[in-house]
Formats: C-alpha cells, sequence, structure tokens
C-alpha cells in the first residue's frame, strides 16, 4: 500500500519541477497501455476462480444497487451542506 | 472508445484465463503485473496534478465549493455504500470500501482485488463503472432540477476526467473547475480512504 502512496508523491513532485506539458503524448500512451494491461490482468485474477460465472450474477445485481444508491446519497449530502453552507444568492 | 476498450479488456483477461488460454506461469504472475502497472498510472497521475500550474493555482484560489461538494460526496458515498451493506450480503467494511472508489473503477477494483479479494474487486469495478455511466447521463437532467453544483457528487472522482467535459456543458465554467478540484481530492483521497475499511 506504502508504494502506491509513494509512487503519487513521486509523480507529484516530478510533475511540479518538470516544465508544463512535458512528454504529453509519449505520458499518454505509457497510461492507456498501463490502464488496459492493467484492467486486462485483473480480468485474469478474476478468470482464475473456477466458479466465476455463479458468482458474476450476483455481482451485476449488487453492484447496480450499489452504484444507483451511492450516487443518490452523495447528491443529498451536497445539497445539505450547499443549504447550510453555501452562497445565499445563488 | 477508452471506456469500451477499458471493459473489453477485463472480459477478455477473464476469458483467457476462465478457459486457461493463456499459460499458467502469466496466469500466476498476473497479481506482480497489476501492481506494476498499477504504480506507473499512480505515479502518472500524480505527474499530472504536479505539472499542471493552472490546478495547482485553483486549487489554493479555490472558493467555498471546493471544500462544500468533496466534503458532501465522500459522507454522502461512504454512507450510501453503509445503507448497501444493510440490504445486500456485503459487510459494512466491503461496501464502504467499494463505495470508497469514489468511481474511479480501474484503481478502486485493484486495490480491493488485493486487499479483500477478487469477488470485491469485481464489484468494484462494475459498481463504480455504473456510477460514472449514471453520472454522465443523469447530470444534464439534474442540472435542471438542483442545480449546477450538486451534480457534481454524481461523477465523485471521474469528475476531473470522464465526466468533466459533460459538467462544463451542462453547468457551466465555474462548476467545471469546482468539477476537477473534486476529481483531483476525490482521486488523491481514494488510496488513503479505501483501505481504512
Amino acid at each position: 500500500m506504502l508504494s502506491y502512496v509513494i509512487a503519487l508523491g513521486v509523480g507529484v513532485a516530478a510533475g511540479f519541477f518538470l516544465p508544463s506539458g512535458f512528454m504529453t503524448k509519449p505520458k499518454s500512451l505509457i497510461f492507456n497501455i498501463s490502464l488496459l494491461g492493467l484492467l486486462f490482468f485483473m480480468g485474469v485474477n478474476l478468470g482464475r476462480d473456477p466458479e466465476l460465472l455463479s458468482k458474476l450474477s450476483n455481482f451485476g445485481i449488487i453492484s447496480g444497487i450499489m452504484s444507483v444508491t451511492v450516487v443518490v446519497f452523495s447528491v443529498i449530502a451536497v445539497m445539505i451542506l450547499m443549504r447550510i453552507f453555501g452562497e445565499k444568492s445563488s | 472508445m477508452m471506456i469500451l476498450l477499458m471493459i473489453s479488456a477485463v472480459f477478455a483477461g477473464t476469458f483467457f484465463s476462465f478457459t486457461h488460454i493463456l499459460s499458467d506461469q502469466l496466469i500466476s504472475s498476473s497479481i506482480m503485473i497489476t501492481e506494476v502497472s498499477l504504480v506507473v498510472l499512480l505515479f502518472l497521475i500524480g505527474f499530472d496534478i504536479g505539472n499542471n500550474r493552472e490546478s495547482l493555482k485553483t486549487l489554493i484560489k479555490a472558493d467555498r465549493y471546493a471544500i462544500i461538494i468533496p466534503a458532501g460526496t465522500i459522507i454522502g458515498t461512504i454512507f450510501g455504500g453503509y445503507v448497501v451493506s444493510l440490504i445486500t450480503d456485503l459487510s459494512a467494511n466491503e461496501s464502504m470500501a467499494i463505495s470508497a472508489g469514489f468511481g474511479w473503477h480501474s484503481l478502486s477494483a485493484i486495490l480491493l482485488a488485493d486487499l479483500k479479494g477478487s469477488d470485491i474487486g469485481a464489484i468494484a469495478f462494475m459498481s463504480n463503472v455504473f456510477r460514472e455511466c449514471i453520472a454522465l447521463v443523469s447530470i444534464p437532467f439534474l442540472v435542471k432540477f438542483i442545480g449546477p453544483y450538486s451534480p457534481i457528487a454524481t461523477g465523485g472522482a471521474t469528475t476531473m476526467d470522464v465526466t468533466l467535459p459533460v459538467i462544463e456543458k451542462y453547468c457551466g465554467k465555474r462548476a467545471a473547475i469546482i468539477g476537477f478540484i473534486n476529481g483531483v481530492i476525490l482521486s488523491t483521497l481514494v488510496p488513503i480512504i479505501l483501505p481504512l475499511f
């Protein structure tokens, strides 16, 4: 876990000291390849489970409930905080 | 387009592994490969935050909404996660950890697959992909009923990239700056808050 925080921190420091827009294209290419690789091998990890198919039907329903609930409550929480601390004119 | 590729990558990996088309050696080293990819991604994300002077300046000058909206999003999201644990088989910790991905499906899925197992990682991936889709579809409608700022909450961490163009188009420039700050704050907090559960 610490390595993730260190990677992020080193990235912020490197980005701060290097000129703005440094290596934008190669960076975006590496980002996309790493992201796709990461997701592919995450899929590989999932596929190692022989009981995967029976679990998948459950995941879809739980994921749907999770996403809708979380969105509804986050909007409600922001509306409450805006009512308490927001600008009166807006 | 990118989101389609990302979903395809997960399905392809699952299929090739489940059907043993990939070699066993590659399958067994998949955890190490995901960890290395994640470190590279986190470095690049950090780099983008540090390299964008405007975003750093805006962060320093940010108005009150730049605090209110991320705070509300975090409180509402985690509470929503807890509510889900009451109506599903997930434990409160698992449910709140999944919600703490704040829509960042790739990172939350990998972190949770590592911390709590592949099942939870898969739910984190799917629910956070759904969150991003819900945000993209609902922001244009919500802005008519609840104003330009509250809809930012729907996107969570994605308001600094994928959902930002929609926020800018339907909610305006000020909302877009706040949306970006919201995304930066939540993205930075995902690797810190998520492992707490």
